[in-house]
C-alpha cells in the first residue's frame, strides 16, 4: 500500500466565513488517524474536500502523488477513496441488504477487473460484509427504519464494498452504545490491518484515543495539534479549545 | 434610429415587468424555499379583478383608477399571498421536491379555474393603458407612451424598494436570515412564519403589479396568456439564481430587450415563418439555455429520513396476478358499459401509460418532468408523420433514419443496464435489426409507400417511442447537471416551447438523409394545419376503428405489460441504481457512480413511453389539434393527478390517467344532467358542476398534502386486509355478490346505475367488513386476558391457549406447573 492522502494550505470560504483555514495534513498508508475538533471547526468541510463535494478555495488534496484537487467525487471513489457521511445518507428506500447490493453494482460497473472476480458471487460478497460489519441480524430491514447505531454501520459496509484504500468515517459511532463503540473500535484495528487507511472523524474520545494511531485537532479552521493520543491528551492547545480554559 | 428607440423602449417595458414579477418570486423563494409556480396565475387574476373595477358593466366597473388600483395592489393581492401561506404552503415542509412543485402548480391551475368561472363567456375584456391610449411623449420621432413610462419608474421605484426593505429593515433581514438557518431565527427570538407571510405578502403583491402593468399591452385578456406571460419571468429569476434581487432584475430587461430586438429583426415574425412563433418562446428559449449554462449544483444528500413520502415495491407475482385481475375487470366491464364510457376508459388508460413515464422518471429516479405531455405529443406526430403524413421522396429514407434512431436510443440506454463493450454492440446491433425488420418487412419501404396509410401501425408505435426518447435525450442535457427545481423548469420551458413552436408550426420542413437520395429525402408538415388525423390501429384482424371494447381491452393489457415490465426494472439492478440516485446523489457519487449515464437513459426510457402512450392516445381520439390533447396545461394536471396517486406506484399512473381523462367529465356530466331534471335547484347543480369540471383537478392536487405518498397505495393498503386467510370467506362472498350483479346487468335485468348503486357498496363494504371482524376478535381475546378467572374458568384449555400465545412447549410447562404447585 503506497498510497496515501496529503493536503497542502487547504482553505473553504463560505462567503466571508472562514470554514477550513490553510489546513495541511497527511494521512500514512495502514494507520487510523484521528481528526477531532469542537463543533464547527471544518471537519466535515474538510471530508467533503477530499472526496470532492466541495472544491476548495485554495490549495492541493494530493492521492498517491497526484493531484486529485478538481477530480469529480465519482473518480475519486474509483481511485479508492471511500467515506461516510455524518448526517446519513443512506438509501432509505432499499432494505440493508439492497444498500450493499446496489453498491456493489455501482461498482462493478466501473470495476470491470472486479466483476470478472466476484462475476456471479455477488451474495457471498454481501455475506461476507454482512457478517463483517454484524448487520446480518437487520440485513431485511428497511434502511430507514434501523437505529442510528446500526445505519452508521450499514454506511460503512457500503462504503467497504468499494475496497477502498482510504475511508473517511464522520462521526461513525455517534448513535452507538458503549458496547457498541468498543467492538467498532476492534472493527476499524481489523480493516486497518487488512490495509484499509482509516481518517476519522469522531466525538467518542475513548474511541479515538483507543484506536486512534494520530490525531489532529481542528479549531476555528485550522489544525492546532497534531501527535499521538497520548501527546494530544496533554496538549495546551487542545485542553483550551475544547474546555474554553487553559490548564493550571 | 427611431425605429431602435421605439424596440428598446417595447423592451425596456416589457422587460421591466418581467423584472418586477421575477422579483416577486425570488422574494417568497428566498424565504420559503417554495418556487411559487402560482405567481403567473395571481398575476393574472389581479389584472382580471382590476378590470373587473375598472371597466365591467357589472359588479364594479366605475371604480377610479386610484381606489381600483389601491384596492388590486393592497388589499386583494396580500390577502391571497396569506391565505395561500396559511393554508396551503405552510404544510409543506419536510415534503419532497415533487409535493412542493406540485402543490403551487395545483394552486396555478386552480386560479386558472376561479378565472375561468368567474370571467366566463367570450366577451372582450380590454384594459386601457394608464392616462389613455394617446398620452405619450416623444424622443426625436419614436414615441413614448406614458404607460411604458410608468413600468419603468415603477420597476426602479421597486428596485429600491425591495433592496432597502430585505437590507435596512428588520423584516428584511429576519427575512433573509430565515433562507439561511430558519431554526436559528426562531432561537434568537425571530418569527420564520411571520416572516413568511410578509414574504408572501410581499411576492403577491409584486405579482399583482406585473399583472396590471402588463395586461394593457396585451390587447385583450386570456387567462393562460397572462398567466404564461408571467412564467417569461422564470427566465429572469433564474438569471439571479433565485436568490440575487439586481441579477434578477437585469435579467428581467435583457429578457424584454431580446424579444423586442428580435421582433424588429424578424419583422415581428414575418421573416422567417417558421420562426415566426420564436416572439412568444424567446424567453422560455432563453430559460433553458440559462439553465444549460447554470453551474454544476453542489451534489447534496437529500437526508431522506425527514421525507415523508414512502414508496413500497409489490413484488413480481403481485404485480402479476394484479394485472390479470385488471385485464379481466376491465373486459367484463366492457360488455355492460356504453361507448361513451368505453372511450373514457380508453383515454384514461392511455394517459395511464403516459403517467407510467412519470412513475419511471420521477417516482423512481426522483427526476422531474414537467413536460410529460409534450413527449406524448411528439410520439403522436412522429406516429402520424411515419404513418399518414409526411411525403417520403426516396423509401429508405425512413428507414435509414430509424434505424440510425434505434442505434443511438440503443446507445443511450443499453450501457446502464450493465452492457459494455462486445455485449452492448451486439445489443445495440440487435436491436437496431430487429427496428429495421419490424419496417422494412411489416411496411415496406418503396416510393411513399410509408405514409397515406389507413391504419396505425405497430411500427408507427415503434416509431414514436424512438423519436419522443431520442428528444428526451437532448432535453435530458440541463438534467446532467441539474436536479430538482431547475430541472423542472427546463422542462416547463421545453414544454411550452413544444407548444408553440411545434402545434403551431405550419411550414413544411424537409430533411435531408446523408448517403441517400437527392436533398429532400422526408418533408414533414410538422402539424397540418392545427389538426393532425392519426387512425386507430387494425391489428390481428380487428379492426379497432369500429371497435371501441377492442381497443380498450387492447390498451388496458399495453397498460399491464408496461405496469409489470417497470416494476420488474424498479427490482432489477438498474433499479436499485436509479432508487440509490433518488434517495442520495452524495452517497452515489461516493461510490463511483457516474450519474450522467443513468440519467441521460432513464430520460430517454421515460420519454420513449410517453411517446408510445401519447401515439396510442392520439389514435384513440383519432384527431389532435394544437391545443388538445398534449398542451403544457394538460401535461402540468396530468403530473399533478399521477403524484395525487402515488408517484411512485404504478397505480398513481392508473389513477392520474383514470381521473384525469374520466372522473372530473363524468362528475360534471352527473351534475349537468341533475340541473338538466331538476329545474328549481339548476343553479346549484350548475355551481357544482362548474366546481368539479373546473376546480377539481386544483383542490385534488392541493389535498395532496395529507399523504404525499399518494392515494393509490392507502387504497391498496385498504384492500390488503382481504388478503388474510380469516377473511376469505369476505372476499369469496363479496366478489360472488359483485360478479352476480355484473351477470345480471349483462343479461339486461336491470340497468348501470343500479349495477353501480350495487357493486359500489359491495366492494367498499368488503374492507369494512373484514376490518370490523378484525377488531371484533380483537377486542374477544382483549377480554379473555382480563377478564380470565372471573368472567371464564380458568381452564386448561386457556392455559394451553396462553402457552400456545407465548410460544411456550406444552411438555415443558406441564412440568413447570407441577413444580409451581408443589
Amino acid at each position: 500500500m503506497n498510497e496515501f492522502l496529503n493536503l497542502e494550505n487547504v482553505s473553504v470560504y463560505f462567503g466571508g466565513h472562514i470554514a477550513v483555514n490553510e489546513v495541511s495534513l497527511a494521512i500514512d498508508p495502514g494507520t487510523i488517524t484521528g481528526l477531532i475538533g469542537p463543533n464547527g471547526a471544518g471537519k466535515t468541510t474538510l471530508f467533503n474536500v477530499i472526496s470532492g463535494l466541495l472544491t476548495p478555495s485554495s490549495g492541493r488534496v494530493l492521492f498517491a502523488d497526484e493531484d486529485i484537487t478538481s477530480l469529480a467525487p465519482h473518480k475519486r471513489a474509483r481511485i479508492g477513496i471511500g467515506r461516510t457521511f455524518q448526517k446519513l445518507e443512506l438509501f432509505n428506500s432499499l432494505s440493508v441488504i439492497d444498500n450493499i447490493r446496489v453498491s456493489l453494482e455501482i461498482s462493478n460497473q466501473w470495476n470491470s477487473s472486479r466483476t470478472e472476480i466476484l462475476g456471479s458471487n455477488i451474495s457471498s460478497e454481501i455475506d461476507r460484509i454482512l457478517d463483517l460489519t454484524g448487520l446480518n441480524s437487520v440485513r431485511n430491514s428497511m434502511a430507514s427504519e434501523i437505529p442510528t447505531g446500526q445505519a452508521r454501520l450499514v454506511e460503512l459496509a457500503r462504503a467497504l464494498v468499494l475496497s477502498p484504500s482510504i475511508l473517511l468515517l464522520d462521526e461513525p459511532a455517534s448513535g452507538q452504545n458503549d458496547e457498541e463503540t468498543e467492538s467498532f473500535g476492534l472493527l476499524l484495528r481489523e480493516l486497518c490491518d487488512s490495509g484499509i487507511s482509516i481518517f476519522l472523524v469522531e466525538h467518542d474520545m475513548s474511541l479515538v484515543m483507543n484506536t486512534c494511531d494520530l490525531v489532529n485537532v481542528l479549531d476555528f479552521g485550522s489544525v492546532i495539534a497534531k501527535g499521538t493520543p497520548e501527546e494530544i491528551q496533554e496538549h495546551e492547545l487542545v485542553i483550551e479549545a475544547y474546555l474554553g480554559f487553559k490548564k493550571r | 434610429m427611431t425605429e431602435f428607440i421605439t424596440f428598446t423602449v417595447v423592451g425596456l417595458a416589457t422587460g421591466a415587468i418581467y423584472s418586477i414579477a421575477s422579483a416577486g418570486l425570488v422574494v417568497t423563494y428566498t424565504t420559503s424555499g417554495i418556487f411559487n409556480f402560482a405567481h403567473g396565475a395571481i398575476g393574472m387574476f389581479s389584472a382580471f379583478l382590476y378590470w373587473q373595477l375598472r371597466w365591467d358593466d357589472g359588479w364594479g366597473g366605475s371604480w377610479p383608477a386610484p381606489i381600483a388600483l389601491l384596492f388590486v395592489l393592497f388589499v386583494a393581492a396580500p390577502i391571497i399571498g396569506i391565505i395561500l401561506q396559511i393554508v396551503v404552503m405552510r404544510g409543506l415542509e419536510a415534503t419532497s421536491e415533487t409535493t412542493k412543485l406540485v402543490i403551487p402548480i395545483a394552486v396555478m391551475l386552480g386560479f386558472i379555474g376561479i378565472a375561468n368561472w368567474v370571467w366566463q363567456g367570450a366577451e372582450q375584456r380590454i384594459p386601457k393603458p394608464f392616462f389613455g391610449r394617446n398620452a405619450k411623449w416623444s424622443i426625436g420621432d419614436a414615441y413614448i407612451t406614458w404607460h411604458q413610462t410608468i413600468i419603468v419608474i415603477v420597476a426602479v421605484l421597486l428596485a429600491v424598494a425591495l433592496r432597502f426593505l430585505l437590507f435596512k429593515t428588520k423584516i428584511g433581514i429576519t427575512m433573509r436570515a430565515v433562507v439561511d438557518n430558519t431554526s436559528l431565527v426562531e432561537l434568537n427570538g425571530g418569527r420564520p412564519n411571520r416572516a413568511a407571510l410578509q414574504s408572501w405578502a410581499i411576492g403577491s403583491i409584486l405579482a399583482a403589479v406585473a399583472g396590471v402593468l402588463i395586461s394593457p399591452l396585451l390587447g385583450g385578456l386570456g387567462v393562460l396568456a397572462l398567466t404564461l406571460l408571467v412564467v417569461n419571468a422564470y427566465a429572469a429569476a433564474i438569471f439571479g439564481k433565485l436568490r440575487n434581487l439586481p441579477l434578477t432584475f437585469i435579467g428581467g430587461l435583457v429578457i424584454g430587450l431580446s424579444v423586442s430586438y428580435w421582433n424588429w429583426i424578424s419583422s415581428t415574425g414575418q421573416k422567417w415563418p417558421w420562426l415566426s412563433e420564436l416572439r412568444t418562446t424567446l424567453p422560455v428559449v432563453i430559460l433553458f439555455f440559462v439553465l444549460l449554462l447554470l453551474p454544476q449544483e453542489k451534489l447534496r444528500g437529500s437526508h431522506a429520513a425527514t421525507i415523508r413520502e414512502r414508496f413500497a415495491v409489490p413484488s413480481i407475482q403481485a404485480s402479476l396476478v394484479w394485472s390479470s385481475i385488471f385485464v379481466v375487470v376491465v373486459s367484463a366491464l366492457s360488455l355492460i358499459i356504453t361507448d361513451k364510457w368505453e372511450s373514457l376508459l380508453t383515454r384514461g388508460l392511455t394517459m395511464g401509460i403516459i403517467a407510467l413515464s412519470m412513475v419511471l422518471l420521477t417516482g423512481y429516479a426522483g427526476e422531474l418532468n414537467l413536460a410529460p405531455l409534450a413527449f406524448a405529443g411528439i410520439g403522436a406526430i412522429s406516429a402520424f408523420q411515419f404513418d399518414v403524413g409526411s411525403a417520403v421522396e426516396t423509401g429508405p429514407g425512413f428507414a435509414t433514419l430509424i434505424v440510425l434512431l434505434a442505434i443511438s436510443f440503443g446507445v443511450l440506454v443499453f450501457p446502464a443496464f450493465g452492457l459494455v463493450r462486445s455485449r452492448l454492440f451486439f445489443a445495440v446491433v440487435s436491436f437496431a435489426f430487429i427496428v429495421f425488420i419490424l419496417v422494412v418487412f411489416f411496411d415496406g419501404t418503396t416510393g411513399t409507400g410509408i405514409a397515406s396509410r389507413e391504419s396505425m401501425s405497430l411500427s408507427g408505435l415503434v416509431v414514436a417511442a424512438l423519436i419522443s426518447g431520442s428528444i428526451g435525450a437532448v432535453v435530458a442535457l440541463p438534467a446532467l447537471r441539474l436536479r430538482g427545481l431547475y430541472l423542472a423548469l427546463a422542462t416547463f420551458a421545453f414544454a411550452i416551447f413544444v407548444d408553440r413552436m411545434v402545434y403551431k408550426q405550419r411550414e413544411t420542413l424537409t430533411f435531408d438523409i446523408p448517403l441517400i437520395g437527392d436533398n429532400e429525402d422526408v418533408s414533414i408538415n410538422i402539424f397540418n394545419n392545427g389538426a393532425l388525423n392519426i387512425p386507430r390501429p387494425n391489428f390481428w384482424r380487428i379492426n379497432f376503428a369500429e371497435k371501441q371494447w377492442a381497443m380498450l381491452i387492447f390498451v388496458s393489457i399495453i397498460f399491464c405489460i408496461f405496469s409489470v415490465a417497470l416494476i420488474q426494472l424498479r427490482k432489477s439492478s438498474y433499479g436499485r441504481q436509479l432508487t440509490a440516485m433518488k434517495d442520495s446523489p452524495a452517497a452515489c457519487a461516493t461510490l463511483g457512480m457516474n450519474m450522467r449515464r443513468l440519467k441521460l437513459s432513464v430520460f430517454t426510457l421515460a420519454a420513449a413511453i410517453a411517446g408510445f402512450g401519447g401515439a396510442l392516445h392520439a389514435s384513440n381520439l383519432r384527431t389532435i389539434q394544437e391545443d388538445y390533447p398534449f398542451t403544457i396545461w394538460e401535461g402540468l394536471a396530468l403530473f399533478m393527478l399521477t403524484v395525487v396517486g402515488g408517484i411512485g406506484y404504478v397505480s398513481g399512473a392508473l389513477f392520474g390517467g383514470i381521473i384525469y381523462a374520466c372522473a372530473f367529465i363524468v362528475m360534471g356530466d352527473f351534475w349537468g344532467k341533475l340541473a338538466e331534471d331538476w329545474g328549481s335547484f339548476r343553479w346549484l347543480f350548475t355551481f357544482l358542476q362548474d366546481f368539479f369540471l373546473l376546480l377539481g383537478p386544483a383542490l385534488a392536487g392541493i389535498g395532496l398534502g395529507r399523504n404525499p405518498s399518494g392515494v393509490g397505495s392507502q387504497i391498496f393498503d385498504g384492500f390488503r386486509i382481504l388478503k388474510k386467510k380469516d377473511h376469505r370467506t369476505v372476499l369469496v362472498c363479496g366478489s360472488s355478490l359483485m360478479i352476480l350483479s355484473w351477470f345480471f346487468r349483462v343479461i339486461e335485468v336491470y340497468n348501470g346505475w343500479v349495477f353501480i348503486l350495487t357493486s359500489l357498496p359491495i366492494l367498499f363494504l368488503m374492507p369494512l367488513l373484514a376490518e370490523a371482524r378484525d377488531r371484533d376478535v380483537k377486542s374477544r381475546n382483549d377480554t379473555l386476558i382480563e377478564m380470565a378467572g372471573i368472567e371464564y374458568d380458568f381452564s386448561d384449555e386457556f392455559i394451553s391457549y396462553i402457552d400456545a400465545e407465548l410460544s411456550i412447549t406444552s411438555d415443558f410447562n406441564v412440568d413447570e406447573r407441577n413444580t409451581l404447585n408443589e
